[in-house]
């Protein structure tokens, strides 16, 4: 399980603005980071840079010995799928596709001798969490909770290194939300899976090991 | 040793494997695209997710496919068409001109003035030791717009083979009506001189329906057919026959009694008598034709025509394709936020490729099976009205060229929209899923 | 309304009108150069005059031949056939239209009245050559005998270009 290393991060937007400066930040394998700050502070940014999905202007990113600075967007992607499990703000699903296919969605592109254990564990992990998936509807008509936990599902079937999620409990009520961080943060520690959150949920940043704070595009907090 | 085998097989054959082979580029861009990806679920999400806008495109390329389709299939009905209309008329001789006019006087009665062919000239046709069946076609006159043909009742058997009612003039004062006229036996006509537009001038000679002609498929379903000698009679001129004639219509006619008559149908029973015959009055007097020979020349050249048709045919599916690769560049980007998507959750540039391409071609392929069905539907509606229009029995129906037509198009289509799906797949994640 | 079909064949008079006027056109040009060429266009048998000999260049092996065949004499003459060394078989063919479908059907003679004039043409009354072997080229001749009851005639037939109507040279008297 690869450790998460950056040292003098810098993002800067298409027109040069600097949107993003991280000194040094590390990330243990196993370890859990909530990064917390204002709407629009950075980040987003950063647990894009961290999945690889925005180029980095300057510094160092590394997950484990895999540098993602320089690296080649073909290669990053195939990275991406092999290492992390992404949820997205606003769970970002297929809603013409039934709760089993979104979350066995990787199934679609993966190698094939990997379908099958996919679409297993899809399944597994949407019983676990207890989305009722055996009808399949379309998931248009299932609620807001229904949908993160799909997305959630989605994350996991790859059997990710690492959980990277953008405000897994933003659209949770709190009951659902707590139940949630029960088992994303759970589930991280039993299979030694890394996570790191952006949220302003204090019930989440409160059970991560580590806070970051991020505010107008500077670690201004880090505990 | 390729040329001879593929000779040998039977035209179904060649037929099938043309349309395969036009579908091989869509088979092998498909096998490449799609190796080792479901995408499937995906497309199926998306066609669901997208009713409205792939109905529009699939009706779009239906319509273009159908229209082409159709007008193909229908030109070459329309050659069939005018071609069996000339089957009866094995050879036309007529005086010395256009033969195209003398054809379509004769056998698609077209209202035009001829020179005539005197007594002695239809003397020597009648005589002739190869000729079977010689008789005069008459026309100028006609009634409501029907055009009137005087001629004899043997031609009236050979052109109807049997009549649907009735019997075959057997006075001056009789007429067999075509099929497709308004009238039944019984009814009584009195045609005008010419077509009846300018001058209206009624002979005063009425003529009594005595029989109805089978249909022919030619526009001499929509004529009427009398005696030549009352052709004559109303034109004031002799009727063909002596001073003792009994009053027995038809040959032989008394060649100083022979008023003229602008074009005689002659039948050999065999091919080799009628091109012997052909060769024989191609003379300075006369001009001797097949109806079915010069059409060929005809469609011959009206090839030259149809290239240029299947030459704006191509152009317009072409444009029709590009309207489509267009449309789809927007379809990718309405896609392009799930692309983004996918590719965000490790997705491959080429899966989202795929899905697109895939997507795209799967709108074509069912807008060419639609359009297939509108064009069997065009075509019969076409075939409808022009044989409504003209008398000519067109029966177009669709079959291999235009299978070939709508194979390739689908093919050509399948691998420009490698184009659009290469673009989708290279639109900037970050800016997609954000948006 | 039968004014459609006087449009739709208009149309085609006048594309006939324009393809007869590049030929004439086509005709004077090659021919100044060619006069020379003259005696090996014709021959005769008799009182019969066959003139212009040609054939289309085409890939496969099936070879349709034409030829103007004047009959200047005083009796009928039949025509029956056609031998050639480049081809297996030469079948004498006329063209026929049934059911609006164009075939060619083999005749068994074809007699020529006296004065009479019989153009063998496309779309008409043809020598059919089948088993082809030589792959025949614009501007290659070829020997053709041709057969009637009073005797057999060789004549040079010219290979005309791929989709050619008539011989370079027709029209012309010589």
């Amino acid at each position: 399980m690869p450790d998460l290393s950056i040292e003098n991060l810098a993002i800067n937007s298409a027109s040069g603005r600097r949107l993003l400066d991280v000194p040094r930040l590390t990330v243990p394998s196993g370890g859990s980071l909530a990064v917390r700050g204002p709407s629009g502070a950075g980040k987003s940014t950063l647990l894009f840079a961290i999945a690889g999905l925005i180029s980095v202007t300057a510094g160092q990113l590394k997950w484990g010995q895999t540098d993602l600075v320089g690296m080649a967007d073909t290669a990053r992607t195939t990275f991406r799928g092999a290492t992390f499990g992404i949820i997205f703000q606003d769970h970002l699903l297929f809603e013409e596709l039934s709760a089993e296919n979104n979350a066995g969605l990787a199934a679609l592109y993966a190698p094939r001798k990997r379908r099958a254990g996919i679409g297993q564990a899809a399944r597994r992990i949407l019983t676990d969490l207890k989305v009722p998936w055996d009808d399949r509807r379309n998931v248009v008509s299932f609620s807001g909770g229904e949908r993160q936990r799909i997305a959630v599902a989605r994350a996991l079937a790859t059997e990710p290194a690492v959980i990277l999620a953008d405000e897994p409990t933003a659209s949770l009520d709190r009951k659902t939300a707590d139940a949630l961080i029960g088992d994303l943060l759970g589930g991280a520690k039993q299979a030694g899976r890394t996570l790191i959150a952006v949220s302003h949920d204090a019930a989440l940043i409160d059970a991560c090991d580590r806070v970051l704070t991020i505010e107008d595009g500077r670690v201004t907090d880090h505990v | 040793m390729f040329e001879a085998f593929w000779y040998a097989l039977p035209i179904l054959v060649q037929d099938i494997f043309v349309f395969l082979g036009l579908l091989v580029p869509l088979a092998i861009t498909g096998i490449i695209c799609l190796f080792g990806y479901r995408v499937w679920p995906l497309i199926a999400g998306l066609l669901r997710k997208h009713t409205a806008i792939s109905a529009t495109f699939v009706l779009l390329i239906a319509t273009s496919v159908g229209i082409s389709v159709g007008l193909i299939a229908q030109e070459r009905g329309l050659r069939e068409g005018t071609a069996r209309a000339a089957d009866k008329f094995d050879l036309i001789i007529a005086a010395p001109g256009s033969e195209i006019t003398a054809m379509l006087a004769a056998v698609y009665l077209q209202p035009t003035a001829l020179p005539l062919i005197d007594g002695a000239t239809y003397a020597r046709i009648e005589s002739h030791e190869l000729v079977d069946l010689a008789a005069p076609l008459a026309f100028g006159d006609s009634w409501e717009g029907v055009p009137v043909v005087g001629t004899t009742p043997p031609f009236v058997d050979h052109l109807s083979e049997g009549l649907r009612a009735g019997r075959v003039f057997e006075t001056m004062e009789e007429a067999v009506a075509g099929a497709n006229t308004p009238l039944q036996v019984g009814d009584v006509v009195e045609p005008v001189h010419g077509d009846g537009s300018d001058d209206f001038s009624e002979h005063g000679h009425p003529y009594t329906i005595v029989g109805k002609m089978n249909r022919t498929g030619s526009p001499w379903d929509n004529a009427i057919l009398v005696a030549v000698e009352s052709v004559w009679d109303v034109h004031a001129m002799p009727t063909g026959h002596g001073p003792d004639w009994d009053g027995t219509l038809g040959g032989p006619f008394d060649p100083s009694q022979f008023a003229g008559t602008p074009a005689v149908l002659v039948r050999a029973e065999q091919l080799w008598a009628n091109y012997s015959l052909q060769s024989e009055f191609n003379t300075a007097e006369t001009m001797a034709l097949f109806p079915g020979n010069v059409l060929a020349q005809l469609h011959a050249l009206m090839g030259d025509i149809r290239q240029v048709m299947s030459v704006l045919a191509v152009a317009t599916q072409v444009l029709v394709a590009v309207a489509v690769l267009a449309g789809l560049s927007m379809l990718s980007r309405i896609l392009a936020r799930r692309m983004a998507l996918l590719r965000a959750l490790g997705a491959p540039r080429r899966f989202v490729f795929a899905v697109t391409w895939t997507f795209a071609t799967v709108l074509i392929c069912l807008g060419a099976l639609l359009g297939i069905v509108f064009g069997v539907i065009a075509t019969a509606v076409l075939s409808m009205v022009i044989t409504a229009l003209t008398d000519i029995l067109v029966q177009a129906r669709l079959a291999w060229p235009e299978m070939h037509l709508v194979a390739g198009f689908v093919s050509t289509v399948a691998v420009l929209s490698l184009y659009p799906a290469y673009r989708a797949s290279r639109r900037s994640l970050l800016d997609d899923l954000r948006s | 309304m039968r004014l459609f079909i006087a449009a739709l064949f208009s149309l085609i008079a006048f594309a006939a009108v324009a393809n007869e006027q590049d030929h004439g056109h086509d005709d004077h040009d090659d021919h100044a150069g060619e006069a020379h060429a003259d005696s090996e266009h014709k021959a005769t048998l008799g009182d019969v005059t066959l003139l212009h000999a040609w054939a289309a260049e085409t890939e496969g092996s099936v070879v349709f031949v034409y030829v103007e065949i004047d009959n200047e004499g005083d009796a009928p003459i039949t025509l029956l056939g056609a031998e050639a060394d480049i081809a297996g078989t030469v079948d004498l063919v006329g063209f026929q239209s049934k059911d609006g479908v164009a075939s060619y059907a083999p005749l068994p003679m074809l007699p020529i009245a006296s004065g009479a004039e019989l153009t063998l043409a496309p779309n008409a009354v043809a020598f059919r050559m089948t088993d082809v072997t030589t792959h025949l080229h614009e501007g290659d001749d070829f020997e053709i005998h041709i057969i009637f009851d009073a005797g057999e005639v060789a004549i040079m037939a010219q290979v005309e270009p791929e989709g050619a109507t008539q011989h370079r040279h027709a029209g012309h008297n010589h």
